[in-house]
C-alpha cells in the first residue's frame, strides 16, 4: 500500500543523504593545553615540571656540587 | 491501486458468482395456492423426484430463471397434474429450470427453507456492503489524497520546503497509517531545513518515542541534537537502534562514532578519566574516527596513568604503566611497540618524580628504552655546534616556516623526542648533582660530555627550543675555567635570549657581558689615542716607534693600520733626560688612568707590572742624571782645585 503512495517519489533515506557527513574536529574539541595535558607524549616537560626556573635551579645545584659555589656574575 | 482493487474485485466477483451459483433458497414445488400462486404441470408419465430443479420461464419475450423444489413425500407438496413426484436424485431432471427466488424472500412452500433464504440474502448483502466499503476506502477515497501528497513530495525533492510543509501538514491527519509516519518524517525534515529546529526536534522525538527502532528518525534526531551539541541526547536517540545496524551502516556508524567521541572528550575535560577511557575505546571500535583520537587517549592505562602523574600519585602511575607494559607484550604489532614506548616513558616520568637517590639514573635508562622504541634508528647523542655562525633573521624565519609546514604528526613526534632527550640531559645533571662531592669534580668531564650529548640531540630536533640553550649556556658559563669558555657560555645564552628567554639570571649575565664589552671598547679607543701620540713623539727613537707599530698591526680588525699617518717627525738631536722623564711620566699617568677605568676582563696584570717597572726606572733615570751632573761638577771642581792651585802658586 505504501508503494502505491510512494511510487517513484521521495524517501526518508533520500532526505538524509542530503545532510553533511558527520565530521570530527579534534583540535576544536579541546584547547591545545588540555589535550597536551592528557597526552603523555606531549606532556613530558609539563609532568616533569621543567621550566626555566626549575632548569636553572638544577644547573646551580650541579655547579655547587662541582665547584662548591656558583660563581657570581663577573667573577 | 491494484492491491486495493484486487481484494475488492475478487470479493465482488465472488459475491456475484456466489449469487449466480448459489443454490438459492430451496424453492417449493409449485402447488396450487389458493390465490394466484404458481403451479407446474409435468407431462404424463413423468414425475419429479424430491429435490430442487432450475427452470427458465419464458413469457412475453422475458425469461425468468426459477427454482422448483420438489419436497419429499412426507409433508411435501406434489406437482399438480398428471405426473406423480419422483424420488429426489442428485441430478436435476431434464427440462427442469430453476425457479427465481422471491423478492421478498418468501418461498412458495415451507417455512424452514424461507428462513434459510433470508439468511443467505442477508449474508450476501452484508458481504456486498463490506466489499463496497472496502473498495471505497481503499481505492476511491484515497484518490483524493494521492495527488496532493505526491505534489508535496515533489516539492520536497525540489527543496521547496516552504511549499511542501503546509501541504504535508494539511494532509497529515487524513493519510493512511503506514504513510502518515513517513509524512511526519518529511514534515520534521522540512521544518529542519526551514531552520525551525525546535519544532523539528519535537516532532522527531515524538516519532522516536513511538518507534525507537526507526533508523531514519533516529538518524535525523541524532544529527539535529549533535548539531545543537547535545551529544548525550544524540546518543540516546541512536543507542536504541539495532547494535548490528549501528556498526554496519556507514553514515549511521559515523554519526554514532562522532557522538561518542564528543562525549569522550567532554568526559575527559570534566576529569572523568575512566568514563573518557571507556568512550574512547568505543570510538576506536567503531573505527571511523579512531585515527582522530590522539594515540595516548585510546588506552585506558595511559589515560589513567597520565592523570596519576599530573596528580603526583607516583605509585598509582607506576602501577598503570607496569600494567601497560605487561599487557603490551600480549598485543601484536604495530600497537605493541607504541604501547611499550608509552609504558617506558610513563615509568621514566614516575622515576623522575620520585627524586630518590637512584631515580635519576633509572630515569635516564628508561628514557633510553623509550627512545629505542620510538626512534630506533636514531642516535642518542650529538655534538653541540660551537662557533656556529648566525644564519641571519631571514634564514631563521625560512627554517621556522619550513618546519611548521610539515605534517602535524611529524611535528608532534619530533617534539616528543626533543623533550625526551632534554629530560635525559636533566637526569644526567641531577645524577651529577647527587654524586659524591669529593669526586664530582673528577667525574665532571664524563658527566658534562654525556649531558651535552643529550642536550645537543635535543637541539638538533628543535633549534628553536630555548630551554636547552638556557641550560647549556648556564652550565658552560658557571663551569668555565677561562675567559674563552665563559664567552662560549655567554654566546649560547645570547641565543637563548633571541629565542625569547627572559630569565633574570640569564639577563644578568648578558647585561654584565655587554657592560664589559662596552668598557673594553672604550679602553681600546683611549689606548689607540695614547699610542698615536707616542708614535708621533719625536723624542722616541724611530726604530722603537716602527717596531711598536709593526707589532700593533696584527690587530687588523680594530683599525686599518695601513692608513696610519707616516712617521714624519724625526729628530736630529737626541732627547734630553728631562724630556724622556717627562714623556714617561705623562705616559704612565695616561696608562694608569686607562687601567683603572678599564672594567673589562682583559688580563692587565702584566701591564701593571710594567707600569711599576717603568715608573721605577724613569725615577732612577732622573736620579742617575742628577747624580751624573753632580759627579761631573765634582770632577770639574776637583780638577780645578788641583790645576788652578799650581798656577796660583
Amino acid at each position: 500500500m505504501t508503494a502505491f503512495w510512494r511510487r517513484r517519489h521521495l524517501t526518508p533515506a533520500n532526505c538524509l543523504r542530503t545532510l553533511p557527513d558527520p565530521k570530527l574536529d579534534v583540535a576544536a574539541l579541546t584547547p591545545s593545553d588540555e589535550l597536551r595535558g592528557a597526552e603523555l607524549r606531549k606532556a613530558v616537560l609539563q609532568i616533569a615540571q621543567l621550566n626555566h626556573v626549575s632548569e636553572t635551579a638544577q644547573v646551580r645545584a650541579t655547579v655547587i656540587n662541582v665547584r662548591g659555589a656558583v660563581p657570581s656574575v663577573g667573577e | 491501486m491494484a492491491r486495493g482493487i484486487r481484494p475488492a474485485a475478487v470479493l465482488t466477483a465472488a459475491l456475484v458468482a456466489g449469487v449466480a451459483f448459489l443454490p438459492g433458497p430451496p424453492a417449493a414445488v409449485a402447488a396450487p395456492p389458493p390465490d394466484g400462486s404458481i403451479s407446474v404441470t409435468v407431462p404424463s408419465g413423468e414425475s419429479l423426484a424430491p429435490g430442487t430443479y432450475h427452470a427458465t420461464v419464458e413469457s412475453s419475450g422475458k425469461s425468468v430463471e426459477v427454482t422448483i423444489v420438489v419436497a419429499p413425500p412426507a409433508g411435501a407438496a406434489t406437482a399438480d397434474g398428471e405426473g406423480a413426484s419422483a424420488p429426489a436424485t442428485d441430478q436435476p431432471p431434464p427440462g427442469a429450470a430453476p425457479a427465481a427466488p422471491a423478492a421478498d424472500g418468501t418461498t412458495s412452500s415451507g417455512s424452514g427453507s424461507g428462513a434459510g433464504e433470508l439468511t443467505l440474502i442477508a449474508f450476501v448483502l452484508l458481504l456486498l456492503a463490506v466489499g463496497s466499503s472496502m473498495l471505497y476506502l481503499r481505492v476511491w477515497a484515497p484518490r483524493r489524497y494521492i495527488r496532493p501528497y505526491h505534489r508535496a513530495l515533489a516539492q520536497m525533492e525540489a527543496k521547496r520546503y516552504d511549499l511542501a510543509l503546509p501541504g504535508l501538514t494539511r494532509l497529515e491527519a487524513t493519510l493512511p497509517e503506514q504513510v502518515r509516519t513517513e509524512a511526519r518524517f518529511f514534515i520534521a525534515f522540512a521544518m529542519y531545513r526551514l531552520n525551525d529546529r525546535q519544532a523539528a526536534e519535537h516532532r522527531l522525538a515524538e516519532l522516536h518515542r513511538e518507534d525507537p527502532r526507526n533508523t531514519d528518525v533516529a538518524y535525523l534526531l541524532g544529527h539535529l541534537r549533535a548539531e545543537r551539541r547535545d551529544f548525550d541526547g544524540a546518543e540516546s536517540a541512536l543507542e536504541r537502534l539495532d547494535p548490528a545496524l549501528l556498526k554496519a551502516d556507514g553514515n549511521l556508524r559515523k554519526l554514532y562514532g562522532m557522538v561518542k567521541a564528543h562525549r569522550a572528550f567532554a568526559a575527559f575535560r570534566e576529569g572523568r578519566i575512566d568514563a573518557a577511557a571507556a568512550l574512547f575505546e568505543e570510538v576506536e571500535q567503531l573505527g571511523d574516527f579512531a585515527g582522530h583520537v590522539p594515540v595516548d587517549l585510546r588506552n585506558r592505562n595511559i589515560l589513567v596513568g597520565t592523570k596519576a602523574l599530573f596528580d603526583r600519585d607516583v605509585p598509582a602511575a607506576r602501577e598503570q604503566f607496569e600494567s601497560l607494559r605487561r599487557a603490551a607484550d600480549r598485543i601484536e604489532e604495530p600497537q605493541r611497540t607504541s604501547l611499550l614506548a608509552s609504558a617506558e616513558l610513563g615509568l621514566a616520568l614516575s622515576a623522575w618524580l620520585e627524586k630518590g637517590k637512584k631515580s635519576a639514573t633509572q630515569t635516564e635508562q628508561l628514557l633510553v628504552m623509550a627512545l629505542r622504541l620510538l626512534d630506533p634508528d636514531s642516535r642518542l647523542a650529538a655534538r653541540w655546534p660551537n662557533d656556529a655562525a648566525d644564519p641571519g633573521l631571514t634564514a631563521r624565519i625560512e627554517e621556522m616556516v619550513m618546519r611548521a609546514n610539515r605534517p602535524a604528526e611529524e611535528i608532534d613526534r619530533e617534539k616528543t623526542l626533543r623533550d625526551i632527550h632534554f629530560l635525559r640531559g636533566m637526569a644526567v645533571l641531577r645524577e651529577w648533582a647527587q654524586a659524591d662531592q669529593r669526586f664530582a669534580g673528577d667525574v665532571a668531564p664524563d658527566f658534562l660530555a654525556k649531558a651535552m650529548g643529550c642536550f645537543a640531540r635535543s637541539r638538533e630536533l628543535d633549534p628553536e627550543f630555548s630551554d636547552v640553550h638556557v641550560v647549556v649556556g648556564l652550565l658552560r658559563y658557571y663551569l668555565a675555567t677561562d675567559e674563552a669558555e665563559r664567552r662560549a657560555g655567554v654566546a649560547v645564552l645570547r641565543e637563548a635570549q633571541k629565542l625569547g628567554t627572559r630569565d633574570p639570571e640569564v639577563l644578568q649575565i648578558l647585561n654584565h657581558d655587554e657592560r664589559v664589552r662596552r668598557a673594553n671598547r672604550d679602553a681600546a679607543e683611549t689606548f689607540l689615542q695614547i699610542l698615536d701620540r707616542y708614535v708621533q713623539d719625536p723624542t722616541v727613537r724611530e726604530h722603537v716607534r716602527e717596531a711598536l707599530l709593526a707589532r700593533m698591526s696584527q690587530h687588523g680588525k680594530v683599525r686599518d693600520w695601513d692608513t696610519r699617518p707616516e712617521l714624519v717627525r724625526k729628530r736630529v738631536v737626541a732627547p734630553t733626560v728631562a724630556e724622556m722623564h717627562a714623556r714617561s711620566e705623562l705616559l704612565l699617568a695616561r696608562v694608569t688612568d686607562l687601567m683603572q677605568n678599564q672594567a673589562g676582563t682583559a688580563d692587565l696584570s702584566g701591564a701593571r707590572g710594567l707600569t711599576l717597572n717603568l715608573e721605577q726606572q724613569s725615577r732612577a733615570m732622573a736620579e742617575h742624571a742628577r747624580a751624573i751632573e753632580e759627579q761631573e761638577a765634582e770632577l770639574l771642581a776637583l780638577l780645578g782645585d788641583k790645576l788652578l792651585s799650581e798656577v796660583e802658586a
